[in-house]
């Protein structure tokens, strides 16, 4: 081959589109060619620039978890119509309702093998003695990066999300000994919420439309499900019980406010300015919802706009925001955001703004905000905006306050969960081994934490 | 597929559906250039795959299939878009209304800030598909529905061009 037939191919060449015959005779011609080799080499770094210009579109966690369960109920489905068809038309009816029943028995009993038995204790420690366990639950759902799997600790009970043959469901599990009470047959992608009779989680039957559905506590059973069509589950966050007889919820750009018993809407108000997802957090008589760089006040009993205001920010460019209430002060922060705003919802004003690395978790608390996010924890005084203390923690998990201390667990090495005093950030101590993007929930001389394999863990531990 | 197809097996599916999600969604955003579209169409694609499971050829490569099958869902959402837009503005325009556009609707890229951008759209698609999704050229070309040849042909007019544009801009 000479120049000019090579530096016809040189692009497919690049672009891994020649036979191997072509390939071979123009990679020949290379070896021995430093003009072309030049050329070539010009292709590559266009082709390095494009790489690192552009992103391919990587579905998020939602999309492969709605196209795993849409597959599952599909391949559910066709095979009972197959049975159905072998049963023969005389016992079809009889056939079907048996087939029907131990089908969904299997989503109601728990597996045996996947509730570990309880064992003493503890890996071997290099530094920290790691408290008794008093029993591990095994198959709990753990995706990295998510805020759709927390698990809820409610008085003798822990809800948390359960891998399942069709998906993921809610389970029960008793605080007391680990084991599964019961698992919903409800299939649901998480943002677990409860109000002391019903556990809140959201499910997406139906492309562009998430339901908030309700589950009996005490029995898993399904109550009623609220429907918001039209937008994609990214865009719908947790719900927020208001009180026994009233949750709320953000879906899209629009707050419901939810009869708690049947589910019926009391009140529906969309935010005009648009850009989802929003935040919601409520404080006495008011919501306060933040999206569209908009922080709106609507009162809980009407929906009517209490107030509005725009924030000298933009603070969503960070992606999701998030909120936090402590008195009457309100922050905000977004997961990658690179601010932190304060502001008085009573002068109704931003207090301060500091520039933060991420604020994928906000804690307040008394006159303090704690901020999770890129590198570290990170603690401001709620009135001033001054920086407290600052401490360096891998990893996603929320921050939780149990008992005077600010714990969080640390997902660098082999992981750690880490309680430090919230006034100076000093380690008051920690427990090596532990690597968990959730959040440490301590009850009644019981500290609870799910790790990154899907296990929850009860550790023996006294706190006071 | 062929695992699949015969036994089908939930884990061959995921299988399949973590190989082909990312280019998919690749491909319907190409079509579509709305993201949450992009991603209902994709959903959809895979539940054909399951229901029409018992029409694949398994003698042939599955992508042709899954891409036609994803190309006549981003068609048909196309379609119905175009349909909602045009009876929207027949009401406006009864009503003397202005049309504003849906919160949903793609934002318009910022052109000229990447290099592919310079490209036409022909050509960028082919170019992203291969080197940002590292698809196949045949794979491209049915996503595309194009011929092989012209997939090629396409790839191959980008990346000159684009070597154009890079020198002038060093001279420049």
């Amino acid at each position: 081959m000479n120049c000019q037939q090579v530096r016809e191919e040189l692009e497919l060449l690049v672009l891994d589109g020649l036979e191997p015959r072509e390939k071979a005779a123009v990679r020949a011609h290379l070896a021995s060619c430093p003009s072309c080799r030049a050329m070539e080499g010009e292709y590559r770094e266009l082709i390095d620039r494009v790489q690192a210009e552009e992103r391919p579109e990587e579905p998020g966690r939602e999309l492969r978890q709605s196209i795993g369960w849409a597959a599952r109920r599909e391949l559910t489905a066709s095979r009972r119509r197959a049975r159905l068809l072998r049963a023969g038309l005389a016992a079809a009816s009889i056939a079907a309702l048996l087939v029907l029943t131990v089908g969904l028995s299997g989503l109601w009993h728990r597996d045996p093998a996947s509730d570990v038995p309880p064992t003493a204790a503890a890996e071997a420690e290099p530094d920290v003695e790691r408290p008794a366990e008093r029993w591990q639950h095994a198959g709990a759902q753990a995706a990295r990066a998510s805020s759709a799997d927390e698990m809820l600790v409610r008085c003798d009970t822990i809800f948390l999300l359960r891998l399942a043959e069709f998906g993921s469901n809610v389970a029960a599990v008793d605080t007391a000994t680990g084991a599964t009470r019961w698992q919903s047959g409800v299939l649901t992608f998480g943002h677990l919420a409860d109000d002391g009779e019903r556990v809140f989680c959201l499910s997406s039957t139906r492309p562009r439309q998430v339901d908030l559905v309700a589950l009996d506590e005490s029995t898993g059973e399904p109550l009623w499900r609220f429907s918001h069509r039209g937008i994609h589950p990214s865009h719908a966050a947790a719900a927020l019980p208001i009180d026994s007889d009233r949750v709320a919820w953000v879906a899209g750009d629009t707050v419901h406010l939810l009869d708690a018993h049947s589910g019926d809407a009391m009140w529906s108000h969309r935010i005009e300015e648009g850009g989802t997802p929003f935040a919601l957090t409520a404080n006495r008589d008011l919501l306060y919802v933040f999206g569209g760089g908009m922080l709106t006040a609507l009162d809980t009993r009407s929906g009517e706009e209490a107030w509005q205001q725009a924030l000298p920010v933009d603070i969503e460019q960070g992606g999701r925001p998030t909120l936090a209430i402590a008195g009457r002060h309100l922050f905000i922060s977004s997961e990658r955001g690179g601010q932190l705003a304060a502001f008085d919802t009573s002068a109704r004003r931003v207090l301060w703004l500091r520039p933060v690395d991420g604020g994928r978790h906000l804690l307040a608390h008394s006159d303090a905000v704690y901020v999770r996010g890129g590198d570290g924890v990170r603690a401001f005084d709620g009135a001033t905006g001054d920086p407290t203390w600052a401490r360096p923690a891998t990893g996603c998990g929320p921050m939780t306050l149990h008992h005077g201390r600010l714990c969080y667990a640390d997902t660098a090495d082999q992981g750690r969960l880490v309680a430090v005093d919230p006034t100076t950030g000093v380690e008051t101590w920690h427990i090596a081994g532990v690597r968990s993007c959730d959040g440490f929930i301590y009850a009644e001389g019981v500290g609870y934490i799910k790790t990154q394999d899907g296990v929850v863990h009860a550790l023996a531990m006294d706190l006071h | 597929m062929a695992r699949f197809q015969r036994h089908d097996d939930a884990e061959a599916f995921d299988a399949l559906a973590e190989e082909f999600i990312s280019p998919a969604l690749g491909v319907a955003m190409q079509m579509l250039k709305d993201r949450a579209a992009a991603e209902d169409a994709v959903q959809d694609a895979f539940l054909r795959v399951i229901r029409k499971r018992d029409q694949y050829d398994p003698a042939r490569p599955f992508a042709p299939w899954f891409y036609s099958l994803l190309r006549n869902i981003c068609r048909d959402k196309l379609r119905r878009r175009s349909r909602e837009q045009t009876a929207l503005e027949a009401e406006a325009a009864e009503r003397d209304l202005v049309v504003v556009p849906d919160a949903d609707a793609p934002e318009p890229d910022f052109p000229g800030l990447r290099l592919l951008d310079q490209l036409g759209e022909k050509e960028r698609a082919v170019l992203r598909l291969r080197i940002v999704h590292d698809m196949s050229f045949p794979d491209i070309a049915a996503a595309l529905d194009i011929s092989h040849a012209a997939a090629k042909k396409r790839g191959q007019r980008g990346l000159r061009r684009l070597r154009g544009i890079a020198r002038s801009a060093r001279v420049s």
